[in-house]
């Protein structure tokens, strides 16, 4: 077992599923106290529930600030503290060419997949700040370095999800805080 | 589980082709993604701030 992240605080939105879920099962497995977001209520309780290490959990739509906040604060009330922070949770929309794509799917994707991001960020920090560090990982694509044709909502979403890592990267550096993304094919 | 840039519910099919653009023939294991994850996040990897990986398989940088 990895005891690396032994007893550190972790938060993970989109746990339900996907990487967020195998992420948190390998962390709780070696001793991380988690705490776990998705807008997918029953599955999330299904994942937290056969963990081994404690944790929190709760329902969390990453575009709403209100839902971010409180997903922090339940760090904050339960372990006092936060560690690290992965800020996971993204959605895909249906394939189709840019002319063919509606307000409100281009609108979604930038809710979901970018201004979560800056949301997680903007809560986060704060806490990391207090107690002199942390990291943050936030999940990319591929599409957040590079375009592939009828997904262009997603891809300029994911390319401002790159594009926040980067700046809170320079602007939290000197504060001990360390935040990366990673971009999945 | 289909890796983020594909979305979801792609047919076999659709999968097979995005692994064949890749120069190691194949998508990626769930498993590849987040032990990746878990070296970024590590203590050990304290000078990396401010970086997008790519996890591609080598796609990136093929012509």
């Amino acid at each position: 077992m990895n005891q690396e992240f032994a007893g550190k605080v972790i938060l993970i939105t989109g746990a339900a599923s996907g990487f967020g879920r195998l992420l948190a099962e390998h962390l709780s497995a070696s001793g991380a106290r988690l705490v776990l977001g998705d807008l997918n209520e029953s599955g999330l309780a299904e994942v937290a529930s056969a963990l081994p290490a404690e944790c929190v959990w709760q329902a969390c739509d990453v575009s709403v600030e209100s839902q971010v906040q409180s997903l922090c604060h339940s760090a904050e009330e339960r372990f006092g503290r936060l560690d690290i922070a992965v800020n996971n949770a993204g959605i895909a929309t249906p394939a189709k060419p840019l002319t063919e794509l509606s307000e409100a799917e281009f609108d979604l994707n930038i809710a979901v997949n970018a201004k979560s991001v800056f949301l997680g960020l903007k809560h986060q920090i704060p806490m990391m700040l207090k107690q002199g560090g942390g990291v943050i990982l936030n999940t990319a694509s591929l599409a957040g370095l590079v375009a592939d044709p009828d997904i262009s909502a997603y891809v300029a979403a994911k390319h401002a999800c790159v594009g926040l890592t980067k700046a809170a990267a320079i602007e939290f550096g000197a504060s001990n805080i360390r935040v990366n993304a990673i971009c999945p094919f | 589980m289909p890796t983020p840039i594909l979305g979801t519910d792609l047919a076999h099919t659709e999968l097979e082709e995005f692994a064949q653009r890749t120069p190691v023939e194949r998508l990626a294991e769930p498993e590849e993604i987040v032990n990746t994850m878990l070296l970024l996040l590590s203590e050990r990897n304290s000078y990396m701030n401010g970086q997008a990986i790519a996890i591609d398989g080598g796609v990136t940088v093929s012509a």
